[in-house]
């Protein structure tokens, strides 16, 4: 019988190498594709990837498995992983020459320019159309990013995304509401979705 | 395509080799971080046990005193209700405290 997450990470926690490489296997690759979108940048979430999975390991002892399933608590660390990086690169880029004051979308689209990212063609998108979606995820505020990755490309329940980021289920729904209607209207020419 | 297929096409992206390498070696050499001892825990199964101490030993000297039959029915009440719900308060406690152990790990 396969073990569920769950039960791996229960292993986990006492110190299981072998569950905690389950868990790995089963996660990784989904977890990079999310850090990616988050980041917009390949660099930048390979070396959040790695740091989240030092996290995980450093702060088992603190999962509750009592409190939520294990993939929220992951995307959760490695939501907070991700921001801390963007903040990082923020303070050290300094403040955007072109940015009106209090312009955060300016600011927040100057740091993640999606410079060296995957070739789209390598995720299944055309390379135009990935690119317009790189830019119109970079335009979205941090949080509506974070719940409209969680939802529309992890597939999580709202239950799910408000454990990861750590806000009421209604604040999740809205975030992702909001967050999509933005995205669509900045890929409306090749987007088929009605407004 | 919609916007939730576009993204969905994206959800899985391989981990390169040298950075699945990198951090498999991290997760099989890097010193797991135990659970920390839990000091509050320790003082709270303490005190526990010192009241139900001193409970059983109220109980008994009401007993051996001869008090009327009734005090020692309530005494004998009140620990048996104090047992109840101080190991419903424990014994998850304790059951926690021996899971978050770290097994001794094998070399690897």
């Amino acid at each position: 019988m396969t073990d569920t997450d769950l039960r791996l990470a229960r292993k986990a926690r006492r110190g299981d190498r072998q569950a905690l490489e389950t868990l790995y296997d089963r996660h990784k690759d989904k977890l990079l594709g999310y850090l990616l979108k988050m980041l917009g940048n390949r660099q930048s979430a390979e070396d959040v990837f790695h740091d989240v999975w030092i996290k995980v390991m450093q702060s088992l002892a603190q999962y509750r498995p009592a409190q939520g399933s294990f993939r929220p608590w992951l995307f959760r660390v490695a939501a907070n992983a991700a921001v801390d990086r963007m903040r990082k690169e923020k303070r050290r880029a300094g403040p955007p020459l072109d940015a009106p004051a209090g312009d955060e979308t300016s600011e927040r689209v100057i740091d993640r320019v999606p410079d060296d990212a995957p070739s789209p063609e390598a995720q299944g998108l055309g390379s135009e159309i990935g690119r317009a979606l790189d830019q119109a995820l970079a335009h979205l505020p941090e949080r509506q990013r974070n719940a409209v990755l969680l939802r529309h490309q992890q597939g999580m329940s709202y239950k799910e995304i408000s454990g990861a980021l750590q806000v009421p289920e209604n604040t999740a729904k809205t975030l992702v509401h909001r967050g999509a209607l933005a995205l669509r209207e900045r890929l409306a020419s090749w987007s088929d979705d009605e407004h | 395509m919609s916007i939730e297929q576009m993204l969905r096409k994206t959800a899985e992206l391989p981990v390169p080799a040298a950075l699945d390498h990198r951090v498999r070696t991290a997760l099989r050499t890097m010193p797991f971080t135990a659970r920390r001892f839990a000091w509050p825990v320790m003082a709270l199964g303490m005190a526990v046990a010192a009241t139900l101490a001193m409970t059983t030993a109220m109980a008994l000297s009401l007993a051996a005193a001869g008090a009327a039959e009734s005090g020692v029915w309530i005494a004998t009440l009140v620990v048996v209700v104090y047992l109840g719900l101080s190991s419903v308060v424990s014994l998850p406690l304790l059951l926690r405290l021996k899971a978050a152990r770290p097994k001794q790990e094998a070399a690897v």
